[in-house]
């Protein structure tokens, strides 16, 4: 269970530094703007997708091989982007280098979790799942706050020394050794004895059920709207202030280690209540305060930037 | 929020349910970030609204702000069966904020009776 604890730790690394103040920082120095952050921010949603034949796939090649190799290719996915900044290859090339990786380690990050997912299920006892899984989800935010802040730290303090591109390179260094630890962590653990159970056969008929349950037909239409809320604005966030506010990447990190911390501080709070009142008005109550964080993102100018902490505030607590 | 698609999938799909809800919220957002991230490129850095310069993304957020108040305005119609209405959490909260707030201050109660006796001519 402790290197189960590791896994978390080290897995929780690369999403950190593959969004926000780094991925802002790619997007600087590739000189590509919005697109690219866009693209990079779609591949890991878009990637949820293949939920559905990954729960086949990982159950007809096994769980742990699926994991274990699926955390190795979604950390070393990175590799071309160590030797990105020393190589003379062109800016479009470069571009497309990284949408290339974080393409394959978004596709590798989907089929791994399901087969983690799947492998820890039955690996753990399920009197102690509740406190294990509490405690790595704190930890990887734990994990995920302190490379957030190392990235955004190096980052700044690159710009005036050895600049970004090196600076990057390290960053993509650490993601190939973060998939490596989560990858070692992986192979210490036990394959579960006994035969595996057979993930549930999906067909067509049993996908589209739900389209003709009228509650859960509502839910979906509510999830659309909400997820393409979000995604229109939410990856753009960091790179808005990088660039146009001018903010340097450890304000920006600061700024999600804030955010961060708020989620953990209220997530108990938001739990008791779900258990009290339900989910739905849960859902609504907190679907306010999401509602109003563009507004708020929107008003922060290069003068006056203290409302990406009012931001950072709302955004955890909701 | 993550607890509502558990208790809306009944036991027996719940499988097929929770895949198709990931999947529709990984596809819309995903779909919305590049089509945002497309857009917002192919406009200028700056752009005037009526006397005044705003950057491309303040537009997109704001046009953010009108989707996610359409998306909680929708979950109104959203049903579950066994919950409370908004309204009573709203209530509970603020009934339980004030109770907080009363039993913070009463350890100070007594010695501001005391002040404001002593003060008395």
């Amino acid at each position: 269970m402790r290197q189960g604890l590791c896994d978390g730790l080290s897995n929780e690394v690369i999403t950190a530094v593959t969004t926000g103040a780094a991925l802002s920082a790619w997007a600087v120095y590739l000189a590509s703007g919005t697109l690219l952050v866009g693209a990079v921010t779609a591949f890991p949603l878009l990637a949820q997708g293949l939920q559905v034949p990954a729960a086949q796939w990982v159950d007809r090649w096994g769980r742990r091989r699926v994991a274990i190799i699926g955390f190795l290719v979604r950390g070393l996915a990175y590799l071309p982007l160590v030797f990105l900044p020393w190589v003379g290859v062109s800016l479009p090339a470069q571009r497309v280098t990284l949408i290339c990786s974080a393409l394959v380690s978004s596709i590798a990050g989907v089929l791994a979790n399901t087969a983690w997912a799947a492998w820890m299920g039955e690996a753990l006892p399920r009197r102690v799942r509740g406190r294990f899984y509490g405690v790595r989800y704190s930890l990887a935010m734990l994990g995920s706050g302190v490379a957030t802040l190392c990235a955004g730290l190096t980052l700044d303090l690159s710009k005036q020394t050895i600049g970004l591109g090196p600076a990057l390179s390290g960053v993509a260094l650490a993601i190939c050794v973060a998939g490596c630890v989560t990858t070692w962590s992986l192979l210490r653990q036990p394959e579960v004895r006994g035969a595996p159970a057979k993930a549930a056969a999906y067909s067509w008929s049993a996908l589209i059920a739900p389209l003709y349950n009228p509650a859960a037909r509502r839910y979906l239409v509510f999830q659309a709207l909400f997820n393409a809320a979000i995604g229109t604005s939410g990856g753009f966030v960091a790179i808005h202030f990088a660039l146009n506010l001018g903010l340097g990447y450890r304000v920006i990190a600061a700024q999600t280690l804030l955010g961060m911390f708020c989620r953990v501080a209220t997530s108990a709070f938001w739990g008791r209540m779900v258990d009290r009142f339900g989910a739905r008005p849960v859902l609504i109550a907190s679907g306010v305060g999401i509602c109003i964080l563009p507004l708020i993102q929107a008003s922060a100018t290069p003068a006056a930037s203290w409302p990406i902490w009012l931001e950072a505030v709302i955004s955890g607590t909701a | 929020m993550f607890c509502l698609p558990y208790r809306l999938a009944p036991a027996e799909q719940r499988t097929s349910y929770l895949a198709l809800f990931a999947a529709s919220a990984g596809l819309c957002n995903g779909l919305a970030a590049m089509t945002a991230g497309a857009v917002t490129s192919a406009l200028p850095r700056e752009v005037m609204v009526g006397q005044n310069p705003v950057f491309a993304l303040q537009l997109l957020f704001v046009f953010g702000f009108g989707l996610r108040l359409a998306a909680v305005l929708y979950a109104l119609r959203v049903v579950e069966h066994g919950s409370h209405g908004t309204r009573v959490l709203l209530a509970q909260l603020r009934d339980d904020a004030l109770t907080k707030a009363r039993a913070a201050v009463r350890p100070l109660g007594r010695p501001l009776r005391w002040a404001r006796a002593l003060a008395r001519p």
